[in-house]
């Protein structure tokens, strides 16, 4: 299966999300688990290392395959047109879709908790970190989403 | 070929191509402005190229659009 630069560049990225995800929450189970169930600052540690180590997985796998595939890129850029930007765009508007919905279920997560949890610290689900976590899932989801629907799009035509 | 993407937009790039001195996907692509996956998606009818990608295309092969493109009643099977 020959694959294109775009389609090399969104499975990789795709792969980096889920391996980021993974990590993600196997930390956030740690984290909900332990005596500082609630410690923000544990969570906010784990959402900048996850930002920073798909940051480096993205710069170090796009190097990689813009070198393998230079011969392609006789101007140094990527190639880009048309297709690929309507692809882009119809699979932004899925991930857009997702993100509202995270967005919503986060506010939801946050106002209802509030309501029938007055003191929210009882436990990590009813706890402001959760809300954190739903935005981060959320975010992460959109991403697969828009990879997975953008590589649809590439296999199966627009 | 089936496919979910198929358009009803039929077109006779590839008989056009050999015709103009078997001129490969790459060169076509190259003419007018776009990738060669691009070329290979119109081709095979899972792509609707804009109307300014299609007008370049007939530009290239020296031929009115409708003798490139052609719309047709059912989606290409």
């Amino acid at each position: 299966m020959e694959l294109s630069f775009q389609e090399k560049s969104i499975f990789g990225t795709l792969l980096g999300l889920l391996l980021v995800a993974i990590y993600f929450f196997v930390n956030v189970a740690e984290i909900a688990g332990s005596p500082v169930a609630t410690d923000a600052g544990a969570l906010m540690g784990l959402c900048i290392v996850v930002v920073l180590a798909s940051i480096v997985f993205q710069v170090a796998y796009h190097v990689i395959i813009a070198i393998l595939d230079r011969r392609d890129m006789p101007d140094g850029k990527p190639p880009f047109d048309e297709r690929d930007a309507r692809i882009d765009s119809r699979a932004s508007k899925l991930a857009y879709l997702v993100l509202s919905i995270g967005a919503v279920v986060a506010l939801g997560h946050l106002v209802v908790g509030d309501a029938v949890v007055p003191e929210r610290a009882a436990s990590f689900a009813q706890s402001n970190s959760m809300t954190a976590v739903i935005l981060m899932a959320t975010l992460l989801l959109a991403e697969m989403v828009k990879c997975v629907t953008q590589l649809w799009y590439y296999r199966h035509g627009i | 070929m089936a496919s979910e993407g198929a358009t009803r937009v039929r077109n006779n790039i590839r008989a056009l191509r050999f015709h103009a001195d078997e001129m490969t996907q790459q060169q076509l692509a190259e003419r007018i402005g776009v990738t060669r996956q691009t070329v290979v998606a119109i081709e095979k009818g899972k792509y609707s190229p804009s109307l300014e990608v299609a007008f370049r295309i007939a530009a290239v092969f020296e031929v009115p659009l409708e003798e490139v493109f052609s719309y047709a009643d059912e989606p290409a099977v």
